[in-house]
């Protein structure tokens, strides 16, 4: 029997961290650890990337690096763990790491099913198509009887099977178990189109032998809204990555950059901004992290605009456009509430 | 035991016996109680958590409709069905390709362990050649790179290669002629079936009575006959669909993807080279005496290695080569990489789409154990018959 209690403390442990998790908020235990455990991608440049000197960026990377910066007071102690499609989910649930931030679409069932919680959206994009030009398709309603390439265990290709089958529409799927196979595939003409969200597929065909052999389709089959997310039980956690994604916005609706964060913190006369940046104020402290959290946060990866723009957008090799994630006073949908 | 001075003594030495048993009987126990209740709190321990971190256990989610296609199945499929239905696809391609690569694998091996053994030296040397360049290179890499052959090799759908009317060869598959049954198909059948009894018929008679005739000839007609009345009678039995390109693929027909034939290719070529050297084994153990005997009764080589060698040989082939067969099902399993719909990729869409990790990873554990369990069962029997012979 004791052996037998051995033996099940030892499965606990293997099992995750379960019971230790809950008792305390996981932004306490991070503030212990000294380390923020992030798990993402390795292998799209402006995504999740990790180069050969063995740094990481892209914009998932960036906001578990702004998240370091917010709790920690440095994004470099942060640690990224990559993970692959299947087993994004099992290492977040299992506690081998903190935060998820790999392009993951949020939908009502991963939310309400799963245990977990969704930081914003922080990445607002759909699911379209990219075809070979001279198939001739220019409208997402001529694919009938295609073969489709798509990315296994995806919710593209979820959407995929749900789209064709309310349109009364027939195709053939082409797994992938990687984006880099999925591509080739598309690229060896196994299948006719490729779907996926518009800015991967535009990043695929700016490196395409000839890119205007290809055209991304404008109709979207599917809204993706993407999201980093956290395990369920630790809304202290949760509410500062909530509040650092609206922060991100507020400081650009504010006007607040990387490049002048500590001249406008010293500045300022604008008492709203002076609690934005925890000059006064204790608003950062009463969530558990230093006054000044978002002066860290913006001089790591910067306000929402220039965190999206160096990473994929008019800054970046991808140059792919802001479109819905523009601010709401831009005619984007990124929104923050107010800072009061 | 030892039984030394206390060897009269009988009835001492069974209640030492007895004691020792009892002893032995207790340590047994105690041990499966202890496995038992570990393994049970294992369970509790690992159902607990998820319960804790997810909130979702159990087989149920096996009756929910599943929302993704397949591609290729044996049965009808499509989105909407149960996953359940799902994960039989998924074992039905699984089957289909371990049970066309056991016996390819099979050829492949025989033919490379007779090359092996030849008297001509190149080709000994190629098929030694083969056996060392295959066995050395990890499967996956093997499966991927037919599979990247296939797609990069053969021509694309509008530029299809057709050797014969009604057959195309694209990077997106084979496309076949197709069978359709006609009403006139079960008639035909019936016909046959009946044919067949009757030539039966004929060998018992001609066993029996030892009638001059020649059986071949008279029982192939007399079996062939009432089907081919049948047909001329009621019609073509089956008519041939032939595959056509309408809009983007061929529709119509049967098609081979290039995933199943990347599959089956490099399951079969990397086994084949493992079965190679467990016949070849097979062969040179048995005695070259064998071989001289049959020789000398004026038989052919080739009747030698048919009649005397090969049937010696499988019993000591048999075991070893179910060991590979079973590796070769196991391996199956690396379709996930290139695409193929067989159960592990059943199961990982599955996990992605109801996160039931464990659920989904204890389905595909024991599909394998049944699987290797009834191959390992066939291959015992058939073991049992040939070793019988050796009396």
């Amino acid at each position: 029997m004791i052996r037998s209690s051995i033996f099940a403390v030892t499965v606990a442990l293997c099992f995750g961290t379960g019971g230790a998790a809950n008792a305390a908020d996981l932004l306490d235990e991070i503030k212990d650890r000294g380390e923020l455990v992030c798990g993402t991608l390795n292998y799209i440049a402006g995504v999740g990337f990790l180069d050969d000197k063995g740094e990481w960026s892209g914009f998932d990377v960036d906001f578990c690096k702004a998240a370091g910066a917010a709790i920690l007071g440095d994004p470099k102690k942060v640690r990224f763990v990559a993970t692959t499609g299947a087993q994004k989910f099992p290492a977040l649930q299992s506690g081998e790491i903190d935060i998820l931030s790999r392009s993951v679409t949020e939908t009502i069932s991963r939310d309400t099913t799963l245990g977990f919680s969704f930081i914003g959206p922080n990445h607002m994009t759909g699911q379209g198509f990219m075809v070979h030009k001279d198939t001739g398709v220019t409208d997402v309603k001529q694919l009938d009887g295609a073969s489709v390439c798509v990315l296994a265990g995806t919710t593209t290709e979820r959407y995929l099977a749900d789209w064709f089958k309310a349109n009364g529409m027939s195709f053939q799927p082409v797994a992938a178990e990687n984006s880099d196979q999925m591509y080739s595939m598309y690229f060896d003409k196994r299948c006719d189109a490729v779907t996926m969200e518009p800015p991967y597929l535009a990043i695929r065909r700016a490196r395409a032998a000839n890119p205007d052999d290809h055209v991304i389709l404008e109709t979207l089959i599917a809204k993706s809204f993407e999201a980093p997310v956290i395990r369920e039980g630790s809304p202290k956690f949760f509410k500062v990555l909530q509040w650092m994604h609206y922060g991100m916005i507020t400081a650009e609706e504010l006007g607040i950059t990387q490049a002048n964060v500590d001249e406008v913190a010293k500045t300022s006369t604008n008492p709203v901004v002076l609690r934005f940046l925890g000059v006064e104020g204790t608003i950062g402290s009463d969530m558990g992290v230093p006054n000044d959290w978002m002066v860290k946060v913006i001089k790591a990866v910067g306000n929402y605009g220039e965190f999206y723009n160096n990473t994929l957008g008019k800054n970046s090799h991808l140059q792919v456009p802001r479109g819905m994630n523009a601010l709401w006073r831009d005619g984007g949908a990124m929104v923050a509430p107010g800072w009061q | 035991m030892r039984s030394g001075p206390a060897f009269q003594d009988v009835p001492g030495r069974v209640r030492l016996a007895r004691f020792v048993t009892r002893r032995e009987f207790q340590s047994q126990a105690l041990f499966i109680v202890i496995a038992v209740l570990l393994v049970w709190g294992a369970i509790q321990v690992a159902a607990d958590n998820l319960a804790e971190s997810s909130g979702k256990s159990g087989f149920a989610f096996l009756w929910q409709k599943a929302s993704f296609e397949l591609g290729e199945s044996l049965i009808p499929y499509s989105a909407g069905d149960t996953y359940f239905k799902a994960f039989v696809v998924g074992v039905l391609n699984t089957l289909k390709v371990a049970a066309l690569g056991i016996v390819l694998s099979t050829f492949v091996g025989l033919i490379i362990a007779l090359g092996q053994l030849s008297k001509s030296v190149v080709i000994a040397r190629l098929c030694r050649g083969y056996v060392e360049v295959v066995r050395n290179v990890p499967l996956l890499l093997q499966l991927l790179f037919w599979h990247t052959f296939l797609l990069r090799g053969l021509p694309t759908v509008r530029q299809a290669l057709s050797p014969v009317d009604g057959v195309y060869l694209t990077n997106r598959g084979l496309y076949l002629l197709s069978p359709v049954a006609e009403p006139s198909f079960w008639i035909v059948m019936l016909a046959l079936a009946g044919g067949i009894a009757l030539a039966v018929g004929l060998w018992f008679w001609h066993r029996k009575t030892n009638a001059a005739f020649r059986l071949w000839p008279w029982g192939l007609t007399i079996a062939v006959l009432p089907a081919l009345l049948a047909a001329y009678v009621a019609g073509a039995p089956i008519t041939w669909e032939i595959p056509r390109l309408t809009g983007f693929n061929f529709t119509g027909g049967m098609t081979i993807s290039p995933e199943f034939t990347a599959m089956l290719l490099g399951l079969s070529i990397y086994t084949g080279a493992f079965n190679a050297e467990i016949i070849r084994a097979g062969i040179l153990g048995v005695s070259k005496g064998q071989v001289e005997a049959g020789l000398s009764l004026g038989l052919h080589p080739g009747q030698v290695m048919r009649k005397i060698v090969l049937p010696q040989a499988l019993r000591i082939i048999i075991p070893p080569i179910s060991n590979s067969y079973l590796n070769l099902t196991k391996e199956s399993s690396l379709g996930v990489a290139i695409g193929y719909p067989e159960v592990v990729r059943v199961a990982n869409i599955t996990l992605a789409e109801t996160s039931q990790s464990l659920e989904c990873v204890s389905i595909i554990m024991l599909i394998y154990l049944i699987l290797s369990l009834i191959t390992s069962l066939i291959l015992n029997v058939m073991n049992a018959q040939t070793s019988r012979e050796e009396r």
